[in-house]
């Protein structure tokens, strides 16, 4: 029997060539067409979390290079280093350089860009101009809005979606069927209802159930994703919403600095639940606004406790004001 | 519990006689009032000038007591705008006194009139000092603010020094023993040396370091330097939330020997305390919030000709949003914040090291690893320490990071080993 080899099992079942990639057939044949024709465009890769951006631009760039992928591919994230600084060196530095000998161009990929600021995707794109013939860009993001205008011109945009529940509990009964994960049926259905399409957080869901002890069923993978995503918006709204606005700060506060959870999380949550509070709709509607405007300010370099308490506050006076 | 009164206005002089120190400028200044409109060349108004605390202001009020004057006073707590100097003055600067006293009109602190917001204001004041029926004294900090330029042509300028500590000392002395303090006469020079001619500030230091019946020993005073640094802040504090105008809202800042984002951080902490009505305080909020957004930007792009908006928006955007809450006085605490973000600070550095580590391995910003992935590998460790031992290693966590996602898994996490 193989040693086992503890490692995170995304990875592990992370496809290596486009054919293994699930679902997204339309755009695996459009990404094979490049393979075939050794030439491609810039692309956008855009979807929800968990669908295969990433994945795709690895698999693309390994199709193409094969041996050679080390020297003729680089990511970067551009969460991590959204500044202009690194689109003025790194990203130069490697789009300028020509690829080696019989190579038409190398790959650079610019993961999560969304959360790049506008400057620095200002910058992006006069070297992606410049440099189009040594180098092609993948930018992935969720939202393709947030990628500015001449940018999203110059590229094949790819829109992936997230995978269908059947697709996820299929794929998820084949790795525990690997991995000899005692679960149920109704275990692996849970799994794929609550992880809605996003493929990491089911894989991630399942790794975490194989930790337990016994049988693993529908209501052990409740209560498993109940610990693990708690729901730490509706704690803060409510305090908000008893008028108590200073004990809802002090739990953001709590959770931005002491638990060190994202604040786009923490808004990614609220925002999942503002339209269930009670409050007349077109308050709601207020909150959604404000919450935007939030998230927003946080992108533009506010500071997310402020950013937020602004939201918070608002909803404490909105929930004060009599009804009728 | 009822806030014990200020001694700065328990003590305040009611009479010329009781006003400490500048003797020499306070007779000038009487001498003045006295001769107005008698000698043709006599300046027509007054400007006294000098540090904050050397009694300007009571010297002022206790001269028109004294020469039975009623006293017409405007200070920058007042929104100066030339309409509303009008309307406060205007009627007593030209109506004539047949029946009744004379007067005295007070225009306190001018220095601190901004010359765009309290617009025309100065005109206005050149103006009354050409026409007024009364004499107008005016006081100010700096008698050379360009902005009094015109103005001072036309005044007798009067300066008042800090107050020595020998003249200081005695006066401490007095009310010491009006408050039953056994005061060591080194720990009253010492406060008065401290203060540097600011009678209010000495009186205040003398208030909060001492205790009814106590003692104030030399030590009491050395020890206090801390507190001195956050009894301003509150005072500063306590200006800002209060402030009826814009302007006075904003130059009560100017005290405050802390730099914009620790007053920032104070203000932040503070107004859910001052704006009790919920709407007041999200309008203050959403002011706060984008004062900081403007702070943010103006570091980043290196644009600080917005950090002045910034200022407006954390002092006059709080002040003005205060409309339906309680009046009074309330607590005041430290920016908890600031607190928790030192005690966190190198956890906060060992989680980035760690979200790295994740975010190389899996593909993801160090962000979305640790939403997407951290809780995960949590709870693995909570329930299986080989599987987790497993991971750590194939991630590269070292024994501080081990360390601390254990400390992070909680309590009675450690179940052992699945396999066991
Ligand atoms: N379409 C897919 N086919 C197969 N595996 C997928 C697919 N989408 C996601 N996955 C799995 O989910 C994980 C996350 O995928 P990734 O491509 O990084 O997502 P994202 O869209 O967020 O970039 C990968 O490790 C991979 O195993
Ligand atoms: N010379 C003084 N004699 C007595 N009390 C003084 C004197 N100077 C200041 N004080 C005290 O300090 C307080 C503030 O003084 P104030 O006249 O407002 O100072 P200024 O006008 O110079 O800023 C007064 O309430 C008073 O209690
Ligand atoms: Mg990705
Ligand atoms: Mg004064």
């Amino acid at each position: 029997m193989a040693e086992e080899r503890h490692m995170m099992w995304t990875e592990k079942y992370r496809p290596r060539t486009l054919d293994e990639i699930r679902d997204q057939s339309e755009i695996v044949s459009r990404l094979k067409k490049f393979v075939e024709e050794r030439s491609m465009p810039h692309c956008l890769f855009a979807g929800p979390p968990g669908t295969g951006k990433t994945t795709a631009a690895l698999c693309l760039a390994h199709d193409l290079f094969g041996e050679r992928f080390m020297d003729l591919f680089m990511e970067l994230n551009a969460s991590d280093e959204r500044g202009i600084d690194v689109i003025r060196t790194t990203v130069k530095e490697f789009a300028r350089a020509a690829a080696i000998s019989e190579a038409p161009f190398k790959i650079l990929v610019l993961d999560e860009a969304d959360n790049m600021t506008g400057d620095a995707q200002q910058a992006l794109r006069r070297t992606m101009e410049r440099y189009t013939d040594t180098c092609r860009f993948i930018l992935c993001c969720n939202y393709s809005s947030k990628i500015i205008e001449p940018i999203q011109s110059r590229c094949a945009i790819f829109r992936f979606s997230p995978l269908g529940e059947g697709d996820v509990k299929d794929f998820l009964g084949w790795i525990a069927k690997n991995e000899g994960v005692d679960i149920t049926d109704g275990g692996l259905g849970a799994i794929a209802r609550i992880s809605e399409g996003d493929l990491r957080r089911a894989i991630n869901l399942l790794q975490a159930a194989s930790s337990l002890k016994g049988e693993i069923d529908e209501d052990s993978i409740h209560r498993l994703a109940g610990r693990i995503e708690p729901r730490y918006a509706k704690e803060i709204l409510e305090l908000a919403i008893k008028g108590n606005f200073s004990e809802s700060r002090k739990r953001l506060r709590s959770l931005l600095l002491e638990k060190g959870l994202s604040p786009l999380d923490i808004i990614r949550q609220i925002h999942g639940e503002i339209f269930q509070i009670e409050l007349q709709e077109r308050d709601k509607l207020l909150l959604a606004e404000m919450l935007g405007e939030a998230d927003f300010r946080i992108s533009q370099g506010g500071d997310p406790e402020v950013q937020m308490s602004a939201f918070l506050a608002k909803l404490a006076s909105l929930s004060s004001r009599p009804r009728g | 519990m009822r806030p014990a009164e200020q001694w700065e206005e328990k003590y305040r002089p009611s009479s010329i006689s009781e006003i400490v120190g500048n003797k020499e400028a306070i007779g000038r200044l009487v001498e003045w009032v006295r001769k107005w409109g008698k000698d043709p060349k006599a300046k027509r108004g007054a400007l006294i000038y000098g540090p904050p605390g050397s009694g300007k202001t009571v010297a002022v009020e206790a001269l028109a007591r004294d020469l039975g004057l009623d006293l017409i006073e405007v200070n920058a707590s007042d929104d100066r705008s030339k309409g509303k100097l009008e309307r406060m003055i205007g009627g007593a600067a030209s109506g004539m006194s047949i029946l009744g006293k004379g007067k005295i009109l007070f225009l306190d602190e001018v220095d601190g009139m901004s010359p765009s917001m309290d617009s025309g204001a100065m005109d206005y004041i050149d103006e009354l000092l050409s026409k007024a029926n009364y004499p107008v004294i005016l006081a100010a900090n700096n008698a050379w603010d360009p902005k009094l330029g015109r103005i001072r042509q036309k005044c007798e300028l009067i300066e008042f020094k800090r107050i020595g500590v020998r003249e200081a000392v005695p006066f401490l002395k007095r009310v010491a023993e009006e408050e039953g303090i056994r005061a060591d006469p080194e720990a009253l020079k010492l406060l008065a040396e401290r203060n540097r001619g600011d009678l209010r500030a000495m009186l205040k230091d003398l208030q909060t370091l001492s205790h009814p019946g106590g003692a104030l020993t030399k030590e009491d005073v050395q020890g206090a330097s801390r507190r001195d640094r956050t009894d301003l802040i509150f005072n500063v504090l306590k200006n800002v939330f209060s402030a009826k105008s814009c302007q006075s809202a904003k130059i009560a800042i100017n005290e405050a020997e802390v730099d914009h984002e620790m007053l920032f951080e104070w203000i932040y902490e503070n107004a859910p305390l001052w704006l009790s009505d919920p709407g007041d305080l999200a309008n203050g909020m959403e002011a706060l919030a984008k004062a900081d957004l403007l702070f943010n930007i103006a570091k980043r792009e290196q644009n600080w000709g917005l950090i002045s908006y910034a200022i407006d928006l954390m002092t006059a955007g709080v002040a003005m949003a205060k409309e339906r809450s309680r009046a009074g006085w309330v607590p005041m605490r430290f920016p908890e914040r600031i607190a928790l973000m030192a005690k966190t600070r190198s956890e906060r550095a060992i989680r980035q090291r760690v979200l790295g580590r994740i975010a190389r391995r899996c593909h993801l910003s160090r962000a979305s690893a640790s939403a997407s992935v951290l809780p995960y590998v949590l709870e693995i460790a909570r329930n299986d320490s080989k599987a987790f031992k497993g991971l750590a290693e194939w991630f590269g966590f070292d024994g501080e990071e081990i360390e601390f996602l254990k400390s992070l898994c909680g309590s009675p996490a450690r179940r052992g080993s699945k396999e066991a």
